[in-house]
């Protein structure tokens, strides 16, 4: 079962999904709204494996609800009329996405592909108990156009740069506006570590680590990246490698 | 340039042309080839090259370069007389002097005519390239033209059509015909009047009100659907306004544009006013929206903006205008003058 939330200002447009999607009964729809801010509350309470997500609304984008998300973002399905500058972000980042009114074989296939990705994500191991974000979560990140759903896994770090936050995954580094500290609040500790004022690390992606000046450690990456861990973090990290 | 680099390439090949035809025929004639026979023949070379660049500077500097055929046609032959004249006095003065010659000026020496013949052939090939330039250039102007007017076109209907509008309503449409069938079928009559209209309207310069605000009315009725509840439209209009002429599609554009920038972006939507007033020289049209007016907001919507009051400027020059601004903290109003005009009615349908 899939558990889908349809998001979208006009009533008879979410009208016309729920009409759609009586003939998918492996989708069950577990709400609906159209102000983005009451949406946000639902995805937090409901925690919907799929949106369907009109980018125009009032107030604010669908793309700014995504911003906007604390928890793991759901797998999403975006839903629009004609908008040229959304077609192109869709188009340019891989996004799925459907043109209004909604062709059903369109709808159908686009289903196959979130059923297949739902599928082998890896479920977790436990579930998180404090609503963390887990190593297996994916969250949204857009910086100018360009936008990503990425998986926590295969973030290797996160730096602080003034009010911006630069995320290092596969060959992207997109600077997103958040701090570290809402960040290190947001992460689980049993995969994020904060080395310092400057950095948070995935820990599955610790290569070795060497001793540094004055007691403190050096981190190197699997890719390559030294990272310097303060005092206080060192003996942190050498509590939690010795178990 | 390149015509330039082009004419003094034709200007050497072709006197050295002439230099070898010459020789050629002297050869051919069995006639002694001395000195006095060559020198001859490179005087005409050289002086051919003077006198016919001295006389394209002067077509040039009288500008007959713009002239058409019949113009030129009279004066080339008047030029090539007038070349042969001097080109031959100059030529039987140098020759003289060169070899203590004492050849006089007669005026049926065969030399003469052959000077003529040379320029005429000289200014065919010269007007000849400059009319197959000219020719070109126009080609390609009104290519360009074309394509101007081509896209022009393309956008305006692309503007007219309003895909965003379009869709969304056939959204809704689909929605209702499940839900409300009746309705349904209204909407679709609705949006094919909005869609005919813009069709056909834009070809008129000036329709009468009542008529726009049919297309108005049709439209609002679709996006009420949209938005139900939140869109609330309102019309005050004086029956005198009725039937004073305005450019098609522009209250229309005005009143998409209250639901694009102010009713679309309000969570809890808003009201659209549409009110008409009528004095015994002039017709005023008020278009009042829930929203905050930004200037230059967006390019799109100032182009807008920009369009509405060339087509006003157009119609009615200065005796019609219109304003935008914010009238209240939460009310956008848009104000239109225009002179009532006495237009017979073109654009009904029959």
């Amino acid at each position: 079962m899939i558990r889908a939330l349809i998001i979208d200002d006009e009533r008879l447009a979410r009208q016309e999904i729920k009409g759609l999607l009586k003939n998918f009964p492996e989708i069950e729809i577990v709400g609906e709204s159209g102000v983005v801010d009451e949406a946000l509350d639902m995805i937090d309470k409901l925690s919907p494996d799929l949106l369907f997500l009109d980018i125009q609304m009032p107030g604010k984008t669908g793309f700014e609800l995504l911003e906007e998300l604390d928890g793991r973002a759901p797998e999403v399905i975006f839903v629009t009329a004609y908008d040229e500058f959304a077609m192109k972000a869709f188009e340019v980042n891989a996004l799925d996405y459907l043109m209004k009114p909604v062709e059903e074989d369109r709808l159908a296939n686009a289903l196959e592909k979130i059923k297949k990705r739902l599928n082998s994500r890896k479920e977790p191991t436990e579930v998180a108990s404090d609503g963390k974000l887990e190593i297996n979560d994916q969250v949204f990140l857009k910086d100018g156009e360009k936008c990503w759903f990425v998986e926590l896994e295969k973030v290797r770090l996160f730096e602080s740069e003034g009010n911006y936050v630069r995320v290092y995954f596969d060959d992207q580094r997109p600077l997103i506006l958040k701090s570290l500290n809402a960040l290190t609040d947001r992460l689980s500790e049993k995969y994020f570590f904060r080395a310092s004022r400057k950095h948070i690390l995935n820990l599955r992606w610790i290569n070795k680590v060497e001793t540094w000046f004055n007691g403190g450690l050096l981190v190197i990456l699997k890719d390559g990246t030294k990272i310097e861990v303060s005092r206080r973090q060192s003996v942190k990290l050498k509590e939690m490698m010795a178990l | 340039m390149e015509a330039s680099r082009n004419y003094y390439k034709a200007q050497i090949l072709g006197w050295s042309v002439y230099i070898m035809i010459s020789t050629a025929v002297f050869i051919l004639s069995g006639t002694e080839l001395n000195l006095s026979v060559f020198g001859g023949i490179y005087l005409v070379f050289a002086l051919g090259l003077i006198v016919t660049h001295l006389y394209r500077m002067a077509i040039i500097q009288l500008g007959w370069l713009d002239f058409d055929l019949f113009k030129i046609a009279p004066r080339v032959l008047a030029a090539c007389i007038l070349l042969a004249i001097g080109f031959h006095w100059i030529y039987l003065n140098i020759l003289n002097l060169a070899f203590g010659w004492n050849k006089v000026f007669l005026w049926n020496d065969q030399n003469l005519f052959a000077w003529a013949m040379l320029f005429f052939i000289w200014n065919l090939i010269y007007f000849a390239y400059i009319f197959f330039q000219r020719y070109r250039k126009e080609e390609i102007k009104n290519l360009k033209l074309e394509a101007a007017r081509n896209e022009y076109e393309l956008r305006r209907l692309r503007d007219q059509m309003n895909p965003h509008f379009i869709f969304n309503a056939m959204n809704t449409i689909r929605a209702l015909i499940d839900e409300d069938p009746n309705k349904a079928k209204g909407a679709v009559t609705q949006l094919s009047n909005v869609l005919r209209s813009s069709l056909q309207t834009g070809k008129h310069e000036l329709i009468p009100l009542e008529r726009e605000l049919q297309i108005v009315k049709d439209y609002l009725d679709i996006e009420r659907m949209r938005y139900e509840e939140r869109l609330i439209v309102e019309f005050d209009i004086a029956p005198e306004t009725l039937s004073s002429s305005i450019p098609p599609l522009m209250l229309q554009t005005i009143v998409e544009n209250c639901i694009k920038h102010g009713i679309a972006k309000l969570p809890k939507g808003g009201t659209i006013v549409i009110r008409s007033l009528s004095n015994s020289d002039y017709t005023e049209i008020e278009v009042l929206n829930s929203g905050q007016y930004v200037a230059n907001s967006d390019s799109d919507s100032t182009l807008g903006l920009e369009n509405t009051r060339n087509r006003l400027d157009l119609s009615f020059g200065k005796r019609a205008w219109m304003t935008i601004g914010n009238q209240d903290d939460e009310t956008v109003k848009t104000f239109i003058h225009i002179p009532k005009t006495t237009t017979h009615d073109t654009s009904i349908d029959h």
